[in-house]
């Protein structure tokens, strides 16, 4: 028996362990890439997608330190798309389901939180600095690791595993959405050269694609080739479709009601267009048919929440 | 690390003798912690710290200069307080009395008032206690059960005597600390624990959900929940342990509701009733309906539902009036009425305000007596004699003749004190240091904490020794034999 306010602390804990996941991986590798980067226009590509991606008003000059970058997006106090901030929701949402959930996961999300919070002084004035990028990392492994590992799969871990597969999709839709903005502005005289490329092979590994995608595609690298793998591919961890479907089992064991529940099928719905898309419906503009599903991620997201947590 | 240190005369310490001279109960403890020299004794130290930090066990403190909340660990002394078998039996014996009483009294002050009307104890001196409330007047909880969870202090005075110092029945707190002050001296002292053959203290959450269980109406799996003010309340970290350890709900006001006097939880799958309230939070924010209509932390209704019988809350609402320090002092009268006995565990001498010759007393010796408030806890409020100049202590005076009712006096006892690892100095020194043990009383059942929280006074010649006033504890061996 789960109280619905737990619930909701149960599915943010997810959520915000996701998040802080993915930010620090993004974000390292977004900055990585412009170290040996192929030309300005690459740079302030790269710069400007991860100002869209999170929002930032700084300018190009003051993204480009890496010292501002790494005080905005990973250590910032207060700045709601920062890891740190992210790690302390986590924290809260922790400490108010303490009871019901492992030490080692109470234990593992503190002490990251007191990591981020008491980060030493040199790790703050490096900027962008490996030892931070892997630290989080590997808390982050250990937090999810924690969770299937010491928790019952029953509602409880549902719920959580919810909240990660809901925000990996979101998460994956708006990064594809910030790096196709920059590569889409590209014209065709860029086809085949190192500058598409570069920002392809920095879109694979934000999500950790990479390998995979060369392990399922003998084709040579190409937009249509890298959409189509992150969103439809059904066994990959880090596609939209592997994350949707996964979702939609969970809450199909957990949560469907009998009869008449909307959200089933509402996720169902989604889920069944995901599987049965070819690159030939996503178009030759990719932004438009993400965007649109984003949208409708969300919207699930919202209704869940309102539905089956107290919000 | 060597255990010596010179005792200041008039004092009793409970490590070493009036020659410095370690005392036979702690040569296995002094004989384990002399294998360290002084930087492994403090790597020692820096890792219990790290430990609480890590594990999250701390209490927040609310700051009204920054306007936030602090998280505080609350520090462990790694020198275990010893207790043995014999001196234990007689206070395991005292508590098991004193809780009798207690909840004895309560039953009579709600109903017949037998005790009032045979002027034991005054009248007004219950009915205008702050704890005392009428709305429980002509009701009996399940089971005869008031004082479900108590926590009670002790302190060892300079010839010896243990004494209770107060009386914690409405929210007493600081148990999880002593399950985890245990956890930590296992990892660091494992070998030391297992030659010494102490009681064990991890089985509380099991006793206190067996005591739970009994006061319940409902006999078959009753539904326990315990009821949190959230996670900024200082003692969270406590509510969230005992709520884990025995597998009981952890919940807000805003989690349940009550509908045909029956009171329920909001779950994902709808709703669920409960049938045991453990709460942390204090009576008037129970029930907004019922009394602080500005509270958001209790469940409107429940009063009414817990007076209809479908629910127990544990401890009783308006346990207050016997916690309220005025009422203490006639504990021993209290325990002579009901149980026809004496106190086995004395009080401390206890002068009331309201008294023409306690005040004269209180007014000649004001020096070397303590002033305190008979409704705050946490040490807030408390004034020593001896820390004030002679303005002061006049006007504390007038304070309490124009105030009789909220003050008693007692004399200052010099509590004992322990060898205290002092960071500062990398080595042990003595500190004062008192003990709550904790009594739980059921339906055909009670027990008593094998152990207890010791509370030592940090700093220098302090005699406050509460959490909130920089004071640490201490791990508690009761030895079996």
């Amino acid at each position: 028996m789960l109280l619905s306010r737990h619930a909701n602390h149960l599915f943010w804990l997810g959520r915000y362990i996701e998040r802080c996941d993915h930010t620090n991986r993004f974000v390292y590798i977004q900055y990585d890439s412009i170290l040996e980067s192929p030309s300005d226009e690459h740079k302030r590509i790269v710069l400007n997608s991860l100002g869209n991606m999170f929002g930032l008003n700084q300018g190009f000059s003051d993204l480009n330190d890496p010292i501002i970058l790494q005080n905005e997006l990973m250590l910032h106090e207060t700045n709601t798309n920062s890891i740190r901030f992210c790690i302390s929701r986590a924290r809260n949402n922790t400490m108010n389901v303490r009871n019901i959930l492992s030490v080692e996961i109470w234990e593992n999300v503190n002490r990251l939180h007191l990591f981020l919070d008491n980060a030493p002084e040199h790790i703050q004035m490096q900027g962008m600095n490996f030892e931070l990028n892997q630290r989080v990392t590997e808390y982050c492994a250990l937090i999810r690791n924690s969770i299937n590992s010491t928790m019952l799969h029953d509602e409880s871990w549902a719920t959580i595993r919810l909240g990660i597969h809901l925000e990996r999709s979101i998460l994956i839709s708006r990064i594809l959405i910030s790096q196709l903005s920059g590569i889409e502005k590209l014209n065709d005289e860029h086809e085949g050269d190192p500058l598409r490329f570069t920002l392809l092979i920095t879109l694979l590994k934000s999500l950790l694609a990479k390998d995979m995608y060369y392990k399922t595609r003998s084709k040579l690298l190409s937009i249509s080739g890298v959409v189509e793998f992150l969103i439809t591919d059904p066994l990959f961890p880090r596609s939209i479709n592997y994350n949707l479907d996964n979702a939609r089992k969970i809450y199909n064991r957990i949560f469907a009601k009998e009869n008449q529940d909307e959200i089933c099928y509402e996720i169902n719905r989604l889920v069944d267009h995901f599987k049965y898309i070819r690159s030939e419906d996503i178009g030759p503009r990719p932004m438009e048919f993400l965007k649109k599903y984003l949208n409708l991620i969300e919207q699930v997201t919202y209704n869940f929440e309102r539905d089956h947590l107290m919000i | 690390m060597q255990i010596s240190y010179p005792v200041p005369e008039g004092l009793l310490d409970e490590v070493c003798d009036s020659q410095g001279n370690l005392r036979p109960i702690y040569n296995d403890v002094s004989r384990q912690f002399a294998e360290y020299d002084q930087e492994g004794f403090h790597k020692l130290h820096t890792y219990a710290k790290d430990y609480l930090k890590n594990q999250g066990i701390s209490f927040l403190v609310y700051s009204n200069k920054t306007g936030t909340h602090q998280e505080d660990t609350f520090p462990i002394d790694l020198m275990p307080r010893l207790i043995d078998a014999n001196e234990w039996q007689s206070l395991e014996a005292g508590m098991l009395q004193r809780n009798k009483a207690i909840n004895l009294f309560l039953k009579d002050i709600y109903n017949k008032q037998s005790i009032l009307k045979d002027k034991v104890v005054p009248y007004d001196l219950v009915l205008s206690a702050d704890g005392y409330l009428r709305e429980m007047v002509d009701f009996i909880p399940p089971g005869d059960i008031y004082n479900h969870v108590c926590g009670t202090d002790l302190i060892k005075d300079a010839q010896g005597v243990w004494r209770v110092l107060e009386d914690n029945v409405r929210n007493p707190s600081g148990v999880s600390y002593v399950i985890t002050n245990r956890q930590i001296l296992k990892i660091i002292a494992g070998d030391l624990l297992k030659s010494s053959e102490i009681l064990p203290v991890g089985v509380y959450p099991e006793a206190l959900h067996q005591m739970l269980d009994s006061v319940s109406h409902h006999k078959q799996n009753p539904v326990i929940a315990v009821h949190t003010p959230g996670i900024y309340n200082a003692a969270y970290f406590e509510h969230g342990f005992l709520a884990r350890n025995m597998g009981a709900h952890l919940v807000e006001g805003r989690d349940m509701f009550v509908d045909q006097n029956e009171v329920y939880l909001k779950t994902t799958k709808g709703q669920q009733k409960i049938h045991v309230i453990y709460r942390r939070i204090d009576d008037l924010y129970l029930d907004p309906m019922a009394f602080n209509p500005d509270s958001v932390l209790g469940v409107p209704g429940l009063f009414q539902a817990y007076r209809s019988g479908n629910v127990t809350i544990a401890n009783a609402p308006g346990c207050g009036a016997a916690d309220d320090k005025a009422v203490y002092a006639y504990m021993p009268r209290i325990i002579k009425y009901y149980l026809d006995e004496d106190p086995i565990i004395p009080n401390v001498e206890t002068f009331f305000c309201d008294n023409d010759a306690h005040m004269s007393h209180i007014k000649e010796n004001m020096k070397s007596m303590v002033i305190k408030p008979v409704n705050m806890s946490g040490g807030y409020g408390i004034v020593m004699g001896h820390q004030m100049t002679q303005a002061e202590m006049d006007a504390q005076y007038l304070k309490l003749k124009h105030n009789p009712r909220d003050y008693i006096a007692q004399p200052t006892i010099q509590l004992s004190t322990h060898a205290t690892y002092i960071e500062s100095e990398k080595a042990f020194k003595p500190r004062h240091i008192d003990l709550r043990m904790f009594t739980l009383m059921g339906d055909q059942y009670e027990y008593v904490l094998k152990g207890g929280l010791t509370r030592v006074a940090l700093r220098e010649g302090s005699l406050i020794v509460n959490s909130s006033q920089g004071g640490g504890s201490k791990d508690t061996w009761i030895l079996s034999k």
